[in-house]
């Protein structure tokens, strides 16, 4: 398939997105939790492995690197898109909110009603540093082991137990300060 | 009231692995009232990450990857880029090609300049018209008298010394003096052995 591809096969390219787009907009989605910018994402990662695929050498296995395109396009593009949300447009969003927030008797019947969701767990997971979030993923959702991480993201593994580590005490602090009312 | 943080910093440092100190933190755990929070927590968050179910989904995802990578196709690896991109692609064409020719001008107008000097400016090759003029030859001075040194007479030499004496008399040199005509190093510890 990938000889085809090479050759400018646009069946094989088909099959190959096939194969395997639900697996990258899933990472995408689970990185950004927005279906547009998963979208954005997912189409950005084929247009990537499609310029790269001649460079492909077998190396890894061909799951591997298509998630290693998929980590670095959404790491990327999370680091592109907080520069470009830093500036006159945060501050303008941050003056927006102070207007539109819950009452005080609003957040507390909230805090009320909020639980431990999957909702909940995907938004603060969206939310983690760039650097956490992909190993959280790629280990507490996706289930692969740290092995298959490291050879992923190109990081030992032992700075891969240490992101996973550092990620889940981010984002249980984070999930406890939403479920309790700590901090918001 | 600052809550318990033993069992979240000891995961956080990995302790798990250490199976002594494990136990230990365990062992705090159990009668804490924090901690035991922090483990009940922190074991139903993993199974809401393990259970995360997958994304919708959307209908055209196939359509819309088959679509983006047709089009950076199409483009030759430009699309994205934008007109500015592509107004600069052609400011930048010609400047390409500019660049390198000029360097190439320069070299060859250095090169030529270095070799030819005859092909300089008129006021450097009237300097050098001068120069050439003024030069003295050596072929054409006078042979040298070899001897001419050695013929010093007596008187002279006794003269010479009677001069000689006379300036010493009239310019008596003090006993501590030190000669400034010459460079000499003084350290700072010089000055102690000097007598007052």
């Amino acid at each position: 398939m990938l000889a085809d591809i090479r050759r400018g096969d646009q069946k094989a390219a088909a099959k190959l997105v096939s194969a395997y787009e639900k697996t990258v907009y899933r990472i995408c989605y689970r990185f950004f939790a927005d279906e547009n910018e998963a979208m954005d994402a997912a189409q950005e990662v084929f247009i990537k492995i499609f310029r790269a695929i001649g460079r492909f050498e077998g190396r890894s296995s061909l799951k591997t690197w298509i998630y290693r395109i998929a980590a670095n396009t959404c790491i990327s593009l999370a680091e592109k898109r907080k520069r470009e949300k830093e500036g006159l447009l945060q501050t303008m969003m941050h003056w927006w909110e102070s207007f539109t927030a819950a009452s005080p008797e609003d957040e507390v019947l909230d805090n009320e009603t909020r639980q431990l969701n999957q909702q909940a767990v995907a938004e603060k997971v969206a939310r983690l540093p760039e650097t956490y979030r992909m190993p959280v993923i790629l280990k507490d959702i996706e289930g692969l082991p740290l092995e298959k991480i490291s050879e992923v993201l190109e990081i030992p593994v032992g700075t891969v137990k240490s992101r996973i580590n550092r990620g889940r005490r981010i984002l249980q602090e984070s999930l406890q300060a939403y479920v309790y009312g700590r901090l918001e | 009231m600052k809550k318990c943080n033993r069992y979240l910093d000891a995961l956080d440092q990995n302790l798990a692995e250490d199976s002594a100190r494990w136990q230990d933190v365990l062992m705090h755990a159990s009668r804490c009232p924090d901690c035991s929070s922090d483990i009940k927590f922190h074991t139903e968050m993993l199974e809401k990450l393990a259970e995360t179910p997958p994304p919708a989904y959307p209908a055209g995802l196939h359509e819309n990857i088959m679509q983006a990578v047709a089009s950076d196709g199409n483009d030759s690896g430009s699309s994205g880029e934008g007109a500015l991109a592509w107004l600069l692609d052609r400011f930048l064409q010609p400047l390409e090609l500019a660049v390198p020719a000029a360097c190439l001008l320069m070299f060859v107008f250095l090169v030529q300049i270095n070799h030819e000097p005859e092909n300089g400016s008129a006021a450097v090759q009237a300097y050098a018209a001068r120069a050439k003029s003024q030069t003295v030859r050596v072929a054409e001075l006078p042979p040298a008298d070899p001897d001419a040194l050695e013929h010093v007479s007596g008187a002279e030499v006794k003269e010479f010394l009677a001069r000689l004496e006379e300036f010493n008399r009239s310019h008596p040199q003090e006993p501590g003096s030190v000669n400034t005509a010459l460079p000499s190093i003084e350290l700072v510890n010089d000055n102690l052995w000097r007598e007052p």
